[in-house]
């Protein structure tokens, strides 16, 4: 939720428009162009944990696009799929498992999102394609002008390879309609993992915070290495929410990583795993779940496997508000900002003890900071995002900064990439100049305003 | 030879009592297929809103919505369409239309006493 909720300052749209197809987003496009009236898109998610569905100036239009929601092309030879924004994790989870097709997909905690959406926002996942934006091939947008652009091969009329090959000549664009306001995305290739013949779930625990360093680079070399493939994530174990931790020993972290391939292979990458922990980290603590062919993957019930085998759940996020930042993938790096973060929030009567390290890739590491907020506590609930503004300026001043970030602190967060006089965001908002002169896409999304509003910024 | 002899009016009205059984029990599958579609992803026996229910009752009530019989159409209503629970998002009109909402309803008061 936003920590705006029900207070004055909550932005709150004027209308709420849902298209059926990509004629009818062109046409509401169109219109809008024609009246200057902005509007904000919504695929099928809700956005709680980053500041909820409406958009960032107060009135505008939402562009609800969860009525767009079909499954147009799954191929399983080649392990894609071809979907609209309303068609959530869940949604393409059924359609596979109930035509038995042999392929996983990769999904965020709250499945009830968009595939699209959650992909273009940068949404991590927690398989071998957790940072799932690697995976997109070729996407349908909807320009602010209202024409229909395909990128990739997808520009080639009647093209045979627009989800099996990601560029075409010149500059691969898709990113520039991720995190933007650049125009509709109507249409997303994603590439899928076939289904793997053995998958070994496995968690790596230690019992102090500050183990943090030696777990993440005892890790390093693993991931660097293409032993341990999937975004290995560390969670603070035992997991005690928010608010409810003991400051004298608030626990250690469970690192949750996994192995997908043949059983003989994975068997003895996870014993090399456990070896070199042993060695660094005497004392760390080894669970695992071998699952092999044919899988019943509905008997993992609530287990915390189901994620990295990519089987959508409820994800709650609800009464959370994020700024997820990314960070060298290295030890000390992560226990700095932990520490600096505490810091910031001892400021503000909190504290704050690490939460959720993603290593997305061979050489991405990101956490996934939150804090929590009370349903019409405004005191409670501004304190958390004066807190939250402190981290984005304290980190900045480390030369740190977010990948994601929830509404509220949009300009808070973009302020922060301020080399030689912000010239990433004056690039930013020259590309929107020209694609949108208007300003009708989602004013003020990260930080990115059009020409006639840039005096809003905060 | 017996006759029994049914009036008119009767065969009329046994007529339009079976559509009408027709026509419910047909609300009620579509209702079993919105709610297998948006409610049972929580909802469902070791979900995690079931969980909750679960703490929350403890054993009073069947914690599996669907096992209920004591729901209002107005209850189900407010939990679907705004953020009485904390824990449960509201659904939007482009998720569950007003017309899933009616059969929603139907299908969670089918066993109602």
């Amino acid at each position: 939720m936003s920590p705006l909720y029900q207070t004055d300052q909550e932005p709150v749209p004027s209308a709420a428009v849902a298209p059926a197809n990509v004629e009818e987003v062109q046409a509401v496009v169109r219109i809008a162009n024609r009246y200057r009236i902005p509007f904000w898109v919504n695929s099928t998610g809700k956005n709680f944990g980053y500041g909820g569905p409406a958009g960032v100036v107060n009135g505008t239009v939402n562009l609800d696009l969860k009525r767009m929601n079909r499954i147009l092309q799954v191929n399983e030879a080649n392990a894609y799929a071809l979907v609209e924004p309303g068609v959530s994790f869940f949604e393409l989870y059924r359609y596979l498992r109930e035509r038995d097709i042999k392929l996983w997909l990769d999904v965020p905690s709250p499945g009830w999102g968009s595939i699209i959406g959650n992909t273009i926002e940068y949404g991590l996942g927690y398989t071998d394609q957790g940072q799932r934006v690697n995976f997109l091939c070729g996407m349908e947008v909807v320009l602010p002008n209202g024409e229909v652009m395909r990128t990739g091969q997808g520009a080639i009329p009647g093209s045979q390879s627009w989800q099996h090959y990601r560029r075409s000549i010149g500059p691969r664009i898709d990113e520039l309609f991720c995190q933007t306001n650049y125009g509709v995305v109507t249409k997303m290739g994603i590439w899928l993992r076939p289904e793997p013949p053995a998958y070994l779930a496995c968690s790596i625990m230690t019992d102090r915070n500050e183990k943090i360093i030696p777990m993440i680079d005892t890790m390093r070399p693993l991931r660097l290495g293409g032993i341990i493939n999937n975004n290995a994530t560390l969670y603070r174990y035992p997991f005690v929410q928010e608010g409810e931790e003991n400051p004298d020993n608030p626990g250690g972290w469970n690192n949750r990583v996994a192995f997908y391939g043949l059983k003989g292979v994975v068997r003895q990458h996870w014993e090399h795993v456990q070896d070199a922990y042993n060695d660094a980290m005497p004392g760390t603590t080894f669970a695992s779940n071998l699952y092999t062919t044919p899988y019943d993957l509905d008997s993992l019930g609530r287990s915390p496997d189901r994620l990295m085998a990519g089987i959508p759940s409820l994800g709650s996020s609800l009464h959370k508000t994020y700024f997820s930042m990314a960070l060298p993938f290295d030890g000390q790096a992560a226990w700095d900002l932990i520490l600096l973060l505490d810091e910031a929030s001892k400021r503000h009567g909190r504290r704050y003890f690490g939460m959720a390290h993603h290593v997305e890739t061979p050489h991405e590491m990101v956490t996934t900071s939150s804090a929590l907020l009370r349903p019409g506590d405004d005191e409670y609930n501004q304190t958390t995002m004066r807190m939250i503004k402190d981290w984005i300026v304290s980190t900045g001043e480390q030369g740190l900064g977010p990948y994601r970030v929830s509404t509220p602190y949009m300009d808070d967060a973009m302020a922060q990439f301020s080399f030689n006089n912000h010239r990433l965001l004056r690039f930013y908002e020259e590309l929107k100049d020209v694609i949108d002169p208007n300003g009708i896409m989602a004013p003020g999304k990260n930080g990115i305003w059009p020409r006639h509003m840039r005096e809003n910024r905060a | 030879m017996n006759h029994i002899l049914i009036p008119g009016s009767l065969l009329f009205a046994l007529s339009v009592s079976a559509d009408h059984v027709a026509a419910q029990d047909e609300l009620v599958e579509r209702g079993r297929e919105v709610y297998d579609n948006w409610c049972a992803i929580c909802h469902a026996p070791g979900e995690g809103a079931t969980r909750i229910l679960e703490e929350r009752y403890l054993g009073s009530l069947p914690a599996v919505v669907d096992e209920r019989t004591n729901l209002t159409a107005e209850l189900i209503t407010a939990r679907v369409r705004t953020w009485v629970a904390p824990q449960m998002p509201p659904f939007r009109q482009s998720e569950v239309s007003d017309a899933d909402l009616e059969a929603v309803i139907a299908y969670l008061k089918r066993n109602d006493e």
